[in-house]
Formats: C-alpha cells, sequence, structure tokens
C-alpha cells in the first residue's frame, strides 16, 4: 500500500537511471515500454555518458596473445561500475568479434571515445565495438586501402586514429599516411 | 549585518521551524534566490518538506558547509559521510530526499540520493517494487527483450 503512494516523476527518475551502469540499464529497457524508448533514447544516452564519465574508469580490457601466450591489458573509460567484479570484466576475443576460425595475426586498437573503440588489423579488418553493451560493426575497406594493400611493396601503414567530429556529432576513422 | 540576519527560520509543510545559519541554508538554490530576491523574511516556508526530511536535509546542509573548500583529507571524510548518511535510509525516505532535493535544488544532495537509489537497484523485481514501475510488456515481448541481451541477465 506504501509503495502506491512512493511515485517520482519522469525526471526525477531518469536520474537514477542516468546513474546505473550499462548492463543494468539492458536489463531494465525490459521493465517498461517508456523505460525502454527513454533508454533507447539518444538523449539519455549522452546525459549517461556524461554521468558516467565522471566517475573513475571502470572496464578493465584484456587481450590475449596466442602468439606469445600473454595478456596485454588496457583500461576503457565507460562501462561497468565495479571493475574488481570478475563478472565485469570483459575478454575481448576478436576471433568472435570478427567471426574468424583463425587468427594469428597481431591486431591494433584505438583508445576508446565515449565508450567506443576500434579494434584492427591493417591488412585483415577493421571494425568498432562497444565492450559495454557488447556491440560490434565491421568498417568496410576503404578505397585507399585496398590499393595499398594492393601494390604489396611492403609498405605498412598501421596506424588508425579514431575520434568525434564535434560539429556533426559523428564518430570518424582517420587513416594515418 | 546584525546576528539575526545571520540566522534564517526554515519551516516545514508540517509546521516545524528549523533555525540555521544563513550560509547552511543557501547552499539550497532555491533558497538563494528567495533571499536574493528579499521576497521573503527570516522566516521561509517550505511547503513541499516535512520536518523529518526537512531535518535530514538541514543536517546535510550543515556538513557539507562546514566542510566545503577544504583539502583532500576532508573531502575523503565527506565522502564517507555521505555513503554513512544515505545507507540506512530506506525507499520512500530515500525518495523524499529527492523529490526536497530537487525542490529545493540542492545539486550534490540530489546527486547523492539519485546514486542512492541507483545503487540499491540491481534486479528487475527490485525495480518492479522498488521504484513501482508497472510493467506493460506481454511475456513475449518482455522474453524478445532477453534474448536480446542475454548476457545482461546472468550475474
Amino acid at each position: 500500500q506504501e509503495k502506491k503512494i512512493m511515485e517520482l516523476p519522469h525526471d526525477l527518475m531518469e536520474q537514477i537511471f542516468e546513474r546505473l551502469p550499462v548492463k543494468s540499464l539492458l536489463r531494465f529497457k525490459s521493465v517498461s515500454k517508456r523505460w525502454k524508448s527513454t533508454i533507447e533514447s539518444p538523449n539519455f544516452n549522452k546525459r549517461h555518458l556524461i554521468c558516467r564519465q565522471l566517475q573513475d574508469p571502470e572496464i578493465l580490457l584484456l587481450d590475449y596473445r596466442k602468439s606469445t601466450g600473454t595478456f596485454r591489458t588496457r583500461t576503457f573509460v565507460v562501462g561497468s561500475s565495479d571493475a574488481s567484479n570478475p563478472s565485469h570484466l570483459l575478454l575481448i576475443e576478436p576471433d568472435k568479434f570478427a567471426n574468424k576460425t583463425t587468427f594469428d595475426f597481431e591486431y591494433m586498437y584505438t583508445t576508446s571515445f565515449d565508450g567506443l573503440i576500434c579494434i584492427y588489423e591493417f591488412r585483415g579488418y577493421i571494425f568498432i565495438a562497444n565492450p559495454s553493451i557488447r556491440w560490434y560493426r565491421d568498417v568496410p575497406q576503404a578505397s585507399l586501402q585496398a590499393i595499398l594493400l594492393e601494390r604489396n611493396d611492403g609498405y605498412e601503414p598501421s596506424l588508425l586514429g579514431f575520434g568525434k567530429d564535434i560539429c556533426t556529432g559523428t564518430y570518424k576513422l582517420i587513416l594515418v599516411i | 549585518m546584525s546576528k539575526s540576519e545571520k540566522k534564517i527560520v526554515l519551516k516545514s509543510l508540517d509546521n516545524e521551524a528549523f533555525e540555521v545559519e544563513k550560509a547552511v541554508a543557501l547552499q539550497s538554490q532555491t533558497i538563494w534566490v528567495m533571499c536574493e530576491d528579499k521576497c521573503v523574511g527570516n522566516e521561509i516556508p517550505l511547503e513541499n518538506v516535512t520536518g523529518q526530511i526537512l531535518a535530514k536535509v538541514i543536517d546535510y546542509c550543515k556538513k557539507h558547509a562546514v566542510v566545503d573548500g577544504d583539502g583532500d583529507e576532508s573531502s575523503e571524510e565527506l565522502k564517507n559521510w555521505d555513503t554513512e548518511f544515505t545507507k540506512n535510509m530506506d525507499q520512500s525516505t530515500l525518495f523524499n530526499m529527492i523529490l526536497a532535493a530537487n525542490y529545493l535544488n540542492i545539486k550534490s544532495l540530489l546527486n547523492l540520493t539519485c546514486q542512492a537509489v541507483a545503487d540499491k537497484t540491481k534486479t528487475i523485481d527490485e525495480f518492479h517494487t522498488f521504484l513501482n514501475i508497472e510493467n506493460n510488456f506481454t511475456p513475449e515481448e518482455e522474453a524478445q527483450i532477453c534474448q536480446e541481451n542475454l548476457w545482461a541477465f546472468d550475474d
């Protein structure tokens, strides 16, 4: 009966939601239709991101090198709240991400930006991943990249930059030749 | 400025009066604006806040008025105090604190109380009961959403 009495206005509830870890937000999409659309809205995501960035860095990326049998680590800015809890540690496995069965060459990644990170191996693939929600997307080969690979003269441009265009709010990849 | 001007009286919804230092009360932007506009005397009626909640809000403001602007050690201490402050509050107290912090416009207190609710809410069931949100999905729709983000549901 008491529960019925206490209700917060939607805007205050949103302020609570902004402080939830990504994993909880994914769960809570099934709470109600209104909350699903709130959680998925760009506006809410922006505020959530700002809120999370005020807190400590969160996810630790571990990547396993088959060739040497060692792990490399990197911290990741936005994601789950508690890095000391092993279930919040995310193992990046490009084999699974890129749907490849063998994966022996070395891959690189850019610094993370707004929770996104670009993982790439210049001769093979480039993809953008958001480890917090386990989302990734392949980036098609650039025509310049194709030409350089075609030439096959030993030249290896391997630097890729990843950032946000603040004018348009879109994310861009920059190839350093 | 005479002595009496440094004090201010806050009156709750249920007519409980609290005399506080002006510096303490002015952490509320709402009260600050009222005083700035000189639209109130030394007694400010707060018609949205009960005495029980107002007492807690004043506790918070007193603590933060004293320590503000000091070095690292005190900010650590303040953080611990904040944690203790919200730790044992039940759901309705927390909600009332959020409403009060919002009405009085005390940003840091709103932050603290929203975070406290967020920290106490981890499972879906907690959501429906604690946050009092009604589920209007059909079971099929709900299953579909869970399926899309399956990994987020295992602990």
